[in-house]
């Protein structure tokens, strides 16, 4: 009976850890505002080119006359 | 070279060395950046702060360096003291561009994030306004050519301030 107990609280334990590291582990993800120089260099773009993304949906819009949804421009720094 | 010359020449580059030394101990403006480690909003009692936190990859924080500067000319005689924290991992080119666009503004270096940390900015740029008695009276996030006039304002506004 008392080997059953201990094995129940110990399992009630490691739950409530692993529920524990399961709230917080996410919680010191992300990246910082004064880190973000990496995703504001022109590489990380959604659109690389804007002159060729111009011509692309050109082309795009004139074979099937519809246009839009070929990315938004703007790095990553969220200051733009 | 005669000998009376090179004495002469000695002691001008002594004298030279000794003022650039006292330079050092006072940060002014234009000088090399200091360490975040050296930044005390103590240190400008009785002056009317404003606090910039920038990097050089951030568009707007670029576009706010000539308007920082203008305020500081403008602002200065009356008691404005700008502190520009530049966050560049790599300061060096940071330097460079503040040296040449805001040369009047005394100039930080965080490369650590730890002054951006300790004040928890949720954007780039970021600035304090304190006023003459350190208290904390604006903040903003970002920076646009139309927010110019109504910033401007708010300096003033602060250096008119009547001391209680």
């Amino acid at each position: 009976m008392r080997v059953k107990q201990t094995v129940g609280a110990g399992a009630i334990v490691i739950l409530l850890g692993m529920t524990g590291s399961g709230l917080t582990g996410c919680a010191n993800l992300g990246v910082k505002p004064w880190e973000r120089d990496l995703l504001a260099e022109p590489g990380m773009e959604i659109d690389p080119d804007v002159i060729i993304t111009a011509l692309d949906e050109h082309i795009y819009f004139s074979k099937e006359a519809s246009t839009g949804g070929l990315g938004t421009a703007g790095g990553g720094c969220g200051c733009n | 070279m005669s000998r009376a010359l090179k004495v002469s020449h000695i002691l001008l580059l002594l004298a030279a060395l000794a003022v650039s030394a006292r330079a050092q101990d006072v940060p002014a403006a234009g000088a090399r950046p200091l360490p975040a480690s050296a930044f005390e909003l103590d240190g400008f009692a009785g002056q009317v702060v404003l606090v910039d936190f920038w990097a050089s990859w951030c568009a707007p924080c670029r576009l706010s360096l000539p308007w920082l500067n203008a305020m500081q000319q403008k602002y200065g005689e009356r008691g404005l003291q700008v502190v520009m924290v530049n966050l560049d991992h790599k300061p060096g080119a940071a330097a460079k561009m503040a040296a040449e666009i805001a040369p009047g503004i005394r100039q930080f270096e965080d490369p650590e994030g730890v002054l951006a940390a300790q004040y928890e900015l949720e954007g780039m740029p970021s600035s304090y306004l304190y006023d003459r008695e350190g208290k904390l009276i604006a903040s903003h996030i970002g920076f646009l050519k139309t927010e110019r006039e109504p910033r401007e304002d708010e300096l003033a506004a602060a250096l008119n301030r009547k001391e209680p």
